[in-house]
């Protein structure tokens, strides 16, 4: 795929690079290896023989994908459900997901990998790359960050009490998963004053939108 | 999928985008600029299809340029990513989005992509 990929302007190829790098290493609620791994098992849930049969408006758990026994079933039920069919998550999901055994600070990181190596990925595919190799693990524990300054939004789980719009807020549970993925996406929208696209206001409305209706995104 | 002819991206958009493109409901180039491009782009892009992508990032760099295109990417991308964050955390609308938003989110269908069992414990 690697014919007449476009140019990578060098801010979002730093970007994702640093987003690559931090994966790699021990994060809040898992390791650098682990990390790596729910990368790698969103990679792998395009393909997956049990997503793709799974139909039906809500998703039942299951511990029947495909899968390489790197990371808990319960995460790989997650990973594969939030790459392939998150317009179908649902509360009753989600409790299920945590009642199985992952703890929501667990979650809200995985959240934040997959979501983050979704956006390089796409990136890197869409412009005629292909997805960038994954740097090696960095070893260490991870840190058991948990933030305290948290609200109840009506959402599935506490939002951070900052922030000027419930997305924002929506990863505040663990501070560094925040931080990762809006440094993932940053490049992709008007997240700062000196955001510059070369399409005008209405086009990149218009993009945004198109895809999260595609996703069938509420939000 | 017929689309403007022009040299890179110097045709700006006029006009708000048609809300029924956005979600499907009908076709069209939405009164933005090389709109039915980036809404295939968009849609292509969001499928993982990369062969359609393939095609269509060609007619993207003929007609808007590449940097317009490469961008279109980027932010389709991105998008790919935010509604996972959004719909794996359940957030809800804000509260003046909301409440500025019940009409048209009603009319265009948005609506439809929150049923009542994606906050039911």
């Amino acid at each position: 795929m690697t014919e007449a990929a476009l140019p990578v302007d060098p801010a979002t190829a730093a970007a994702h690079n640093a987003t690559l790098e931090a994966v790699a290493a021990p994060g809040a609620w898992w390791n650098g290896a682990d990390r790596l791994a729910i990368v790698r098992a969103a990679r792998s849930a395009p393909t997956c023989a049990f997503c793709a049969e799974r139909d039906g408006p809500t998703l039942p758990i299951s511990a029947e994908h495909d899968d390489d026994g790197e990371l808990p079933p319960i995460a790989v039920e997650a990973i594969h459900a939030i790459r392939n069919d998150s317009g179908r998550l649902t509360r009753r999901w989600f409790d299920d997901v945590i009642d199985l055994g992952l703890l929501p600070e667990a979650y809200v990181e995985l959240v934040a990998v997959t979501a983050s190596s979704v956006i390089v990925d796409t990136f890197a595919q869409g412009i005629g790359l292909d997805m960038p190799d994954l740097p090696e693990p960095v070893g260490g524990e991870p840190t058991l960050e948990r933030s305290d300054d948290l609200e109840d939004a009506d959402a599935w789980l506490p939002l951070a009490r900052q922030g000027r719009a419930n997305i924002l807020r929506s990863l505040g549970l663990v501070p560094s998963a925040l931080k990762l993925f809006f440094g993932t996406f940053g490049r992709s929208y008007y997240m700062a004053p000196d955001s510059h696209f070369a399409l005008d206001r209405a086009q990149v409305e218009l993009v945004a939108a198109r895809v999260s209706a595609v996703n069938e995104c509420f939000y | 999928m017929a689309l403007r002819e022009s040299v890179g991206n110097s045709k700006r958009s006029s006009t708000e985008p048609d809300l029924g493109v956005v979600t499907g409901r009908s076709d069209g180039d939405t009164g933005v600029a090389h709109g039915a491009l980036l809404v295939g782009l968009a849609e292509a892009v969001a499928g993982w299809r990369w062969e359609e992508v393939k095609v269509l990032r060609q007619q993207g760099i003929d007609s808007m340029g590449p940097d317009a295109t490469r961008d279109a990417i980027l932010v389709a991308s991105g998008f790919n990513g935010i509604t996972r964050v959004a719909d794996a955390i359940g957030i809800r609308l804000d509260t003046r989005t909301a409440n500025a938003s019940v009409e048209l989110r009603a009319q265009v269908g948005i609506d439809d992509f929150a049923p009542t069992e994606k906050w039911l414990a």
